[in-house]
């Protein structure tokens, strides 16, 4: 049986062009800024893969590259599917209508089919759990509730590569445990998965591949249980 | 579907389904809508603001007008200070089209088609507006001819699609330069005293007629006076240079929106 590539990478570099203004040069230059360098690699239909990594090591980097939101400065990106980023909360929200008239619109521009809309507001609505507050307008919302939407609405889509990018940090404790549970079976149906994450015991429990960027490059691209060690190596080198 | 990303470009292969043109019709009227929304979403008269504003700011500059010298016809203000500020917000828009090429949508790449689409029917959409509460004012109060509101309603339309071409021709130096908003506000602020927006171009007189003839505003005014009936020049201008100015704009809107894909990709690495 040939396995078929979701997503593959070649000779993947991008640096960022950043304004900085210097005594040398008040009126300011651009300077070019290496964030990832010389990435390879293939993620088959289906894989569960971590991207471990310290802060600044490249990871949302790459995981925009692969949603097609940066443009590479050398290499190649193939994906086969839809991406679907989940980066933070916000799908696009309108702060000016209610919370159920945002799910509704956005659930349109997302690909959510006219039929299936009624129990995609449902899933949302009684996971987000705010009560009355669903149909209030978006702008009155605290922090914690446009997350609750938020999660709500990214994790009721169906993807075919999922990238996610930390986003668990939203809501209570209780909160936490309910999107975790939500989030497992978001990932069992998106079928190829890439999670930039530093919980060890997620990656752990759900992937089965881990790559560490270190610098922007990859340092090690193994299966998870290695890459787990080695990253715990490498960040108790630096401690 | 299959997605190629290079430093050239970010393209789909293969055709696109009912499927993806459905999507993209409802991506296109969330961006319309999330756009009209941010404009209006708080305000208590909403949308009809965007019809008041050009009559309120003509108003305030007839009465200016009045008080200061004898005013030329209340209809030839109302006309000019439309379309030029109509050109003038076009302009900007374009100039700051750059900003934000996500649409508005930020979990999932939007097709550079939705972001066209959306951003030509938002420039109808506005200049119709803008242009409607004034046309309505003229028709019933000043009882200008039929010819001469839709003469004067096309005129606005082209001309806030021809000022946003320009304006996104000018948007990558924007993005890298932003002190060049700074000078085309200040450009804009003498052009709005020196064209005749204010003023019929008759009321020009030597250097300043002269300099008037050499920029495309004065033209799409006059015309839109001339089939309203009311004091106008249009017949005097040379119409080559019309034409000139309009090939050149015309260019510029269909290079404007021809690069918005490559450009929209060069820039998500600048910061």
């Amino acid at each position: 049986m040939v396995l078929e590539d979701a997503v593959t990478i070649s000779e993947l570099s991008v640096n960022y062009h950043i304004f900085k203004r210097s005594k040398r040069k008040p009126l300011g230059e651009f300077k070019e800024f290496l964030a990832l360098k010389n990435i390879d690699f293939q993620i088959t239909k289906g894989e569960v893969v971590a991207l471990l990594g310290r802060n600044g090591a490249g990871k949302s980097t790459l995981l925009q590259s692969i949603a097609g939101l940066l443009r590479p400065t050398e290499g190649e990106i193939r994906t086969n599917g839809r991406v679907i980023l989940l980066a933070g909360t916000d799908p696009g929200f309108i702060s000016e209508i209610t919370g159920r008239q945002n799910v509704m619109e956005l659930a349109l521009a997302y690909g959510v089919s006219n039929e299936d809309l009624p129990k995609f507001v449902e899933s949302v609505e009684n996971f987000a759990n705010i009560g009355e507050a669903f149909d209030r307008k978006f702008l009155t919302y605290s922090t914690g509730m446009r997350g609750k939407v938020g999660f709500g609405f990214i994790t009721a889509l169906k993807p075919d590569i999922l990238l996610m990018d930390e986003t668990l940090g939203v809501g209570d404790r209780e909160f936490r445990a309910k999107a975790a549970k939500r989030l497992k079976k978001f990932i069992q149906r998106a079928g190829t998965v890439i999670i930039s994450t530093h919980s060890l015991g997620l990656a752990k429990e759900i992937c089965s591949r881990g790559i560490i960027l270190d610098f922007g490059e990859v340092f090690l691209d193994s299966n998870i249980e290695e890459s787990i060690s080695k990253y715990v190596e490498l960040t108790s080198k630096e401690n | 579907m299959e997605r190629v990303i290079t430093p050239e470009s970010c393209i789909e292969l293969g055709t696109l389904t009912t499927e993806d043109k459905l999507l993209d019709k409802n991506r296109t009227k969330f961006i319309l809508k999330k756009k009209f929304m941010k404009i209006s979403g708080r305000r208590r008269l909403g949308l009809l603001w965007m019809i008041l504003d050009p009559i309120v700011t003509s108003l305030v500059y007839l009465f200016v007008f009045t008080v200061l010298r004898g005013s030329p016809r209340v209809e030839t203000i109302f006309i000019g200070i439309t379309l030029f500020r109509l050109m003038q917000v076009s302009l900007k828009t374009g100039m700051n089209s750059i900003d934000d090429f996500s649409g508005g949508l930020r979990a999932e790449r939007v097709r550079t088609r939705v972001l066209k689409s959306s951003m030509l029917r938002y420039r109808i959409i506005d200049s119709f507006l803008q242009s409607f509460g004034v046309a309505l004012i003229l028709l019933l109060v000043y009882d200008l001819p039929i010819l001469g509101i839709i003469v004067f309603l096309f005129i606005s339309q082209i001309v806030g699609l021809l000022a946003e071409g320009a304006g996104m021709n000018l948007a990558p130096f924007a993005k890298n330069i932003p002190d060049l908003k700074n000078l085309v506000n200040y450009f804009l602020m003498v052009l709005f005293f020196a064209s005749p927006a204010l003023y019929p171009m008759s009321y020009a007189e030597g250097l300043h007629y002269r300099l008037n003839e050499l920029h495309p505003f004065p033209y799409f005014v006059e015309t839109a006076r001339y089939f309203a009936g009311l004091d106008s020049v249009i017949t005097d201008l040379d119409y080559r240079l019309f034409a000139f100015f309009s090939i050149i704009l015309i260019f510029l809107t269909i290079r404007g929106y021809a690069l918005i894909d490559k450009l929209r990709w060069r820039i998500t690495t600048w910061s």
